[in-house]
């Protein structure tokens, strides 16, 4: 899916909700697609939709909030991820549009191109107080770390 | 709505654990979109670490928030740090009404 269509798909069911938009590509897209008085377009701040739309959810819990970020976008803010999980704003709801690259600034690729499982991480993170355990013994802990670090190697801790 | 990062002897509880300034700024602008004013209060590092959002987010929509920047009481430890945001906090407070700030 094209991230026009992304956006089209997301916007075409609205009525009365309130819709947050990370600068660039997006915002200008929602704009072209459907663009009305309860839509708000950042023009710069980026990475700070999601914290935008936090602050107007919690604060009015009468008002449906839909964000919608691009992944470059998401990255920069993405401790909020957390802030959104820890508070479980039922009224909040956010989007993110993978294309893997700024495409504001010529598609330039974003590490969300590289592995990663995003959703594991919001897994963990809603894990309210239960964060999640290494079942070793801190002996073992203490001489995995040291073998780890006698590698030399860049490569992650598994 | 009264947001921040906490820093030595701060004299505030934020009402929600933000992670950074500029997440805590950008939430507070949220709330003012949903008619609620706000005290945003950090460090003078912090400060600088939430400017893009300041200028880029409250200021550009002419969204009211009050600061509080805490400087810190040593700054000849941060001599850096603690100049560059007293000019710029000087800078702010002198181009614009909607972003209020103490220290």
């Amino acid at each position: 899916m094209k991230r026009l269509e992304a956006i089209q798909e997301i916007l075409a069911p609205l009525t009365d909700e309130c819709v947050i938009t990370s600068c660039g590509m997006i915002s200008r897209e929602a704009y072209q697609v459907k663009d009305r008085p309860r839509n708000f377009y950042l023009m710069s701040a980026m990475g700070s939709e999601l914290a935008l739309g936090i602050g107007l959810a919690y604060t009015r819990k009468d008002l449906k909030v839909i964000v919608i970020s691009g992944d470059g976008s998401a990255l920069m803010g993405f401790s909020s991820v957390f802030l959104s999980s820890y508070l479980k704003l039922d009224n909040l709801k956010c989007y993110v549009l993978n294309n893997q690259c700024y495409a504001t600034t010529g598609g330039q690729p974003t590490c969300f191109s590289m592995p990663f499982d995003i959703t594991g991480v919001i897994e963990v993170s809603n894990e309210k107080g239960d964060a999640p355990r290494i079942p070793l013994t801190p002996k073992q802990i203490t001489e995995r770390f040291k073998n780890a670090i006698s590698l030399h190697s860049t490569q992650s801790i598994n | 709505m009264l947001v921040g990062i906490p820093y030595t002897d701060c004299e505030y509880s934020s009402e929600i654990p933000c992670t950074s300034e500029a997440e805590a700024v950008a939430v507070a602008c949220g709330a003012w979109l949903g008619g609620e004013e706000s005290l945003v209060f950090m460090q003078d590092a912090g400060y600088l670490a939430a400017l893009n959002v300041i200028v880029g987010l409250a200021q550009t929509y002419d969204i009211k928030i009050d600061i509080h920047i805490e400087f810190r009481a040593t700054p000849e430890h941060h001599a850096q740090t603690y100049k560059m945001a007293k000019d710029i906090c000087e800078t702010i407070r002198g181009d614009t009404g909607n972003i209020s700030t103490t220290y």
